[in-house]
């Protein structure tokens, strides 16, 4: 986690009675300007999504490019939901995914619940393994990875989404790349794998096992 | 008053949130001859009530308050639990606290104790802030994401009658009523909070009224 580096004159000022009456007025005033924009913006969101075409999410797109938009509710959940997915679905065009992200649901609030699921089922793996608990939680790790899996085909999430997700949902994201690229490999996916390992490769360079299997599976063309 | 018996008590809006934590909560080890039991408050009119109405519906003489969407990974979270409270003056124990509480009644702002992994949309982490004495520390307050506790003090939905500042209030209410509220020493987080972002609309006039009652 990056430190949050204050001054000590700031760590103290932050304690004050005037800091927090500061902190009352920005929030009475965030409020006065922007709660109808944001129900209007998450109405305009809704009615997209429920559209289900990539015309609608080609506008979405640009409705969210909006910096105000961006700068103003980053720390909207829903909002940030979405910036989330519309993130990954630009990356999924790029890969000409056919079935993305966004079509998951027909709303902001099924693509919540389709995101915590993702979430549920990576978080499941990543803390049976013994790296991130002290004492083993989640007994069944082959349980928790076949629930996922079978989700991931089932909801046909794409591989380029869930690279994305494990960035954004793991803890040791560097890790779990690998370890779902390993099961993939298990399981004679190598596509799979190819897609986990060059983006594991694209963040975090230099590891020549990964590295070496990137090239043997590029000059077998996989 | 059954002294063998742990009370996992959630306020819940959120079936997808509430059924994951209650997932994690059923894989606990639990120490023999202890038995466990799970509340859900559906439709709450405020934390305090919601957590009241829990604690009048169970004889456990262990509850554990904790939101519908924090995930205890610590297998060994009960034997934990029974460990610390076995000095009699630790009355609540929580994840996170304050050690000093700031003058403006925000324990965010305060040096504090405890880790937990959080999740905020955008990334999970590792949130360590400074390690607790081994074994446990006392604490001004601690955070509302999980409270447990061997007695039982109402919570007062009398003063705070929303989603804020129920935390440091009832930490407050313990330590006046003599008992220690503490953070345990963890080599690692023993729970996940997903969090995502607070709703601060009616924060600020809920910290007047915790400022007023108790600083």
């Amino acid at each position: 986690m990056k430190p949050n580096v204050i001054t000590h004159e700031e760590f103290i000022y932050r304690q004050s009675e005037a800091f927090a009456q500061q902190k009352a007025l920005d929030e009475q005033q965030w409020h006065k300007m922007y709660d109808h924009e944001e129900c209007q913006l998450l109405s305009s969101i809704n009615s997209l999504l429920g559209e289900h075409t990539t015309s609608a999410y080609t506008k979405l797109i640009e409705l969210l490019r909006d910096p105000h938009l961006q700068n103003t509710y980053s720390d909207d959940e829903p909002i940030a939901y979405m910036l989330v997915l519309l993130n990954i679905y630009q990356y999924e065009k790029l890969y000409q995914v056919s079935h993305s992200v966004l079509e998951k649901g027909t709303s902001i609030s099924e693509l919540i619940a389709f995101f915590q699921n993702i979430k549920h089922l990576l978080w499941k793996i990543e803390f049976s393994d013994m790296q991130h608990s002290t004492a083993q939680h989640y007994g069944n790790t082959e349980e928790a990875e076949l629930e996922l899996f079978n989700y991931i085909e089932c909801k046909h999430v794409s591989i380029i989404a869930l690279r994305l997700f494990i960035s954004f949902i793991c803890v040791n994201p560097e890790k779990m790349l690998l370890y779902i690229a390993n099961q993939y490999l298990d399981m004679g996916m190598l596509k799979h794998t190819y897609l986990l390992l060059e983006h594991y490769n694209e963040n975090y360079p230099g590891n020549p096992d990964v590295e070496e299997t990137l090239k043997m599976m590029t000059e077998q063309s996989i | 008053m059954n002294n063998q018996k742990f009370c996992f008590i959630m306020c819940s809006n959120n079936e997808q949130l509430t059924q994951e934590a209650i997932s994690y909560i059923q894989r606990l080890e639990v120490p023999d001859e202890y038995t466990i039991e799970i509340l859900t408050i559906q439709e709450a009119t405020s934390m305090t009530s919601g957590y009241n109405e829990g604690m009048q519906a169970s004889d456990a003489k262990y509850k554990i308050y904790l939101h519908q969407d924090v995930f205890i990974l610590h297998s060994r979270f009960l034997f934990e639990l029974l460990d610390i409270f076995s000095n009699e003056k630790v009355g609540m124990i929580g994840m996170v606290g304050v050690t000093k509480m700031p003058e403006n009644g925000i324990m965010w702002y305060g040096h504090r104790i405890g880790q937990i992994y959080s999740n905020c949309v955008y990334e999970t982490v590792c949130m360590k802030l400074d390690d607790a004495t081994i074994p446990y520390q006392n604490v001004d307050a601690i955070d509302g994401l999980l409270m447990a506790t061997q007695y039982d003090i109402l919570w007062r939905e009398d003063l705070l009658k929303q989603w804020d500042f129920y935390d440091a209030s009832q930490s407050y209410e313990f330590r006046n009523a003599g008992y220690d509220v503490v953070v345990p020493y963890m080599e690692h987080p023993w729970v996940l909070h997903d969090d995502g972002f607070m709703k601060l609309q009616h924060y600020y006039e809920n910290r007047l009224k915790f400022i007023e009652e108790y600083l």
